[in-house]
């Protein structure tokens, strides 16, 4: 299970709808049987018709004088929810409050809690007043924590209110980070400052080579003892070199065209409900992950989406642009957008390019592909829960089979044109397999061009 | 509320989703059934044979189908069946049926507005069960004294002369209600 942070508490408020009573048939009707029997009591000389009607009469009287007044200026209701994160940060719980309820009999209120099947709650005004409740954190990102809807119940429902305009409450869900020990780099790294040693001569690194002395040299970095046993001049002499430091740009593309959870029967499905983890919880995980650990390290970190232009980042570094990298990775949400591009996003030359997705179609192997043709270190993550197909009908069963083999026939034509893979979720068992497979990614990646 | 994760044969149960803790509640269809349980409660009070089919089948049509309005067309039903029961004055079948009327008239109307598949708190129910009582007790009593007092053998010439300022009040009461509800308040 993702574990995930939600934002801090926050308070939202519907618009104040004003208390119009409508007409119960319940009221009319009453009045309507209690008429007829005292007509039937008077014409038939019958006293216990006409003392049968005497209480719907009442009844009818009283529930329809307790009416609030139908006037512009009239009474108006309204519904406030709070929202605040559990101590642990797996539940969220929220109170919603129903102002201006009193001398009701009810109030009707209709929640849907993520985006589940809406729930028909009747409760008295009192209670309307602090509704309490609390779900539980399941997905990173942005969320649709609840939706409201509510009407008040007059004297006997014998008058109610229009339902209140629909109150949306969302939350965004901040998502995990987990530490990364190692960090793949480009082929060739970029800047004049940074932590990483580059190809380059310059200052900072550990030792280089033994050179020809040559105009710019610094006279302390004259090899003596390279010197006497090379020079064949006297007028030659060497230095030691040092290789410059650089940093690394690293641009993280995100795929959140879709977002699939690890139940396969759920994949058509549009709720929360019941899906398990989904991609984007590890594609959300994944970025945020390496955009802390790579800005740590002092490199310039950016953000792509393939589904939309919006969430573009440019890299940079510092504390200030990570925060900033995270909160768009976090924002992102599945669009179901489905556009083919004419040509790749452009990434700085020279950047190590992560591609997060499912890989389920061709457009994110496809834009892989073409960063990789362009030159670019790129590394195909992997961010498909491992799937669940129990209750799967044969023929779906079938489906997903001749998807799985598209998806893997995909992963091999992107591995043999240069792309390299990561899966990000661990197998059941095999802790310490993703660490494994980016010490390997961190070891080999940096080969001369 | 909302359960933890559990393990189940290997993979993790899902936390449930839970809407908000209203307390003590029973489920909406129940107002329905209330309405089916009081007419067919007060058919068998009133009718006898074929015509308590006829209401079995109104009040089963209107715990069904609130919308309809058969509830009130069942009370008119079991106000005409009325007229069948023996003039002996206050019986505990008219008090039985006195009361009936107003529990379905509230029923109904809360069928009406109540959605059958939500969740109703108990306490919703006791303000309309206070107002029955309220009501209740003076016309009860009021009944008992007209029927007892002034005809303890039912109908009869001198009854007439009640029943008209009974019905001509009951009606006047009736216009001026409308009469508030055209107009503006």
């Amino acid at each position: 299970m993702t574990d995930v942070a939600p934002d801090r508490a926050s308070e939202r408020a519907s618009e104040r709808t004003r208390v119009v009573p409508l007409a119960g048939a319940g009221a009319l009707a009453g009045g309507v049987t209690a008429v007829v029997l005292a007509a039937a009591g008077v014409l038939l000389a019958r006293a216990d018709l006409v003392l049968l009607a005497l209480p719907l009469a009442l009844s009818a009287a009283w529930a329809w004088s307790s009416r609030p007044a139908d006037r512009p200026d009239g009474p108006a209701t309204g519904l406030t929810v709070r929202v605040a994160p559990d101590a642990d940060r797996r539940l969220v719980r929220y109170r919603v409050s129903v102002d201006r309820s009193v001398g009701t009999d009810a109030v009707h209120v209709r929640v849907s809690v993520l985006g589940t099947t809406p729930h028909d709650l009747v409760v008295t005004p009192a209670r309307a007043a602090d509704l309490a409740g609390e779900a539980p954190v399941l997905h990173s990102g942005p969320q649709l924590l609840l939706r409201l809807q509510h009407r008040l119940l007059g004297q006997d429902a014998a008058w109610f209110t229009a339902p209140a305009r629909e109150l949306d409450a969302w939350q965004v869900v901040t998502p995990r980070t987990v530490p990364v020990a190692s960090l793949p780099l480009p082929h060739r790294l970029q800047g004049m400052t940074g932590n990483h040693q580059s190809a380059r001569p310059g200052d900072g690194g550990d030792f280089r080579d033994v050179h020809p002395f040559a105009p710019g040299d610094r006279l302390r970095r004259i090899d003596w003892r390279a010197t006497a046993r090379r020079a064949r001049q006297t007028d030659e002499l060497f230095v030691r070199r040092t290789s410059a430091l650089a940093d690394a740009t690293v641009v993280l593309v995100l795929d959140s065209r879709d977002d699939v959870g690890e139940n396969v029967d759920d994949w058509t499905g549009p709720t929360a409900d019941g899906q398990g983890v989904t991609s984007l919880d590890l594609a959300r995980e994944a970025a945020a992950s390496l955009a802390t650990a790579y800005a740590a390290a002092g490199d310039r970190v950016g953000v792509q989406d393939l589904a939309t232009q919006v969430r573009v980042v440019q890299p940079g570094g510092g504390g200030r642009h990570r925060d900033r990298v995270v909160r768009a990775i976090t924002l992102s949400r599945p669009s179901g957008s489905r556009f083919t591009r004419l040509r790749a996003p452009v990434v700085p030359a020279g950047a190590l390019v992560y591609v997060f997705s499912t890989f389920l179609d061709d457009e994110a192997p496809r834009m892989a592909s073409l960063w990789r043709a362009g030159g670019h270190r790129v590394v195909a993550v992997d961010v498909l829960p491992a799937p669940r197909t129990a209750g799967l009908e044969p023929h779906e069963r079938i489906a997903f089979r001749v998807l799985t083999l598209e998806r893997e026939e995909r992963m091999r034509a992107l591995q043999a044109s240069g792309v390299e893979l990561l899966r990000w979720q661990e197998r059941h068992g095999h802790a310490g397999e993703r660490a494994a497979a980016l010490r390997t990614l961190a070891r080999t990646g940096r080969r001369p061009r | 509320m909302t359960g933890r994760s559990r393990v189940v044969d290997g993979a993790p149960e899902r936390p449930r989703i839970l809407p908000p803790d209203i307390g003590p509640a029973f489920p909406g269809w129940w107002a329905r059934a209330g309405v089916l349980l009081a007419g067919v409660g007060l058919a068998a009070v009133t009718v006898h044979g074929f015509w308590l089919v006829v209401g079995v089948a109104l009040a089963a049509v209107a715990a069904l189908s609130p919308q309809t309005l058969v509830a009130w067309g069942l009370a008119l039903y079991l106000g005409a069946g009325a007229l069948a029961l023996p003039h002996d004055g206050w019986t505990w079948r008219f008090t039985a049926l006195l009361l009936g009327l107003h529990v379905l008239h509230v029923l109904a109307s809360f069928s009406l507005a109540l959605p059958p598949g939500g969740r109703v708190a108990w306490g919703v129910l006791a303000a309309p069960a206070r107002r029955v009582l309220v009501l209740q007790v003076p016309v009860q009593a009021f009944a008992a004294v007209i029927l007892v007092t002034l005809a303890p053998g039912g109908d009869g010439p001198h009854l007439r002369p009640v029943a008209l300022v009974a019905g001509a009040a009951l009606l006047a009461g009736v216009v001026l209600l409308v009469w508030r509800w055209r107009t503006p308040r």
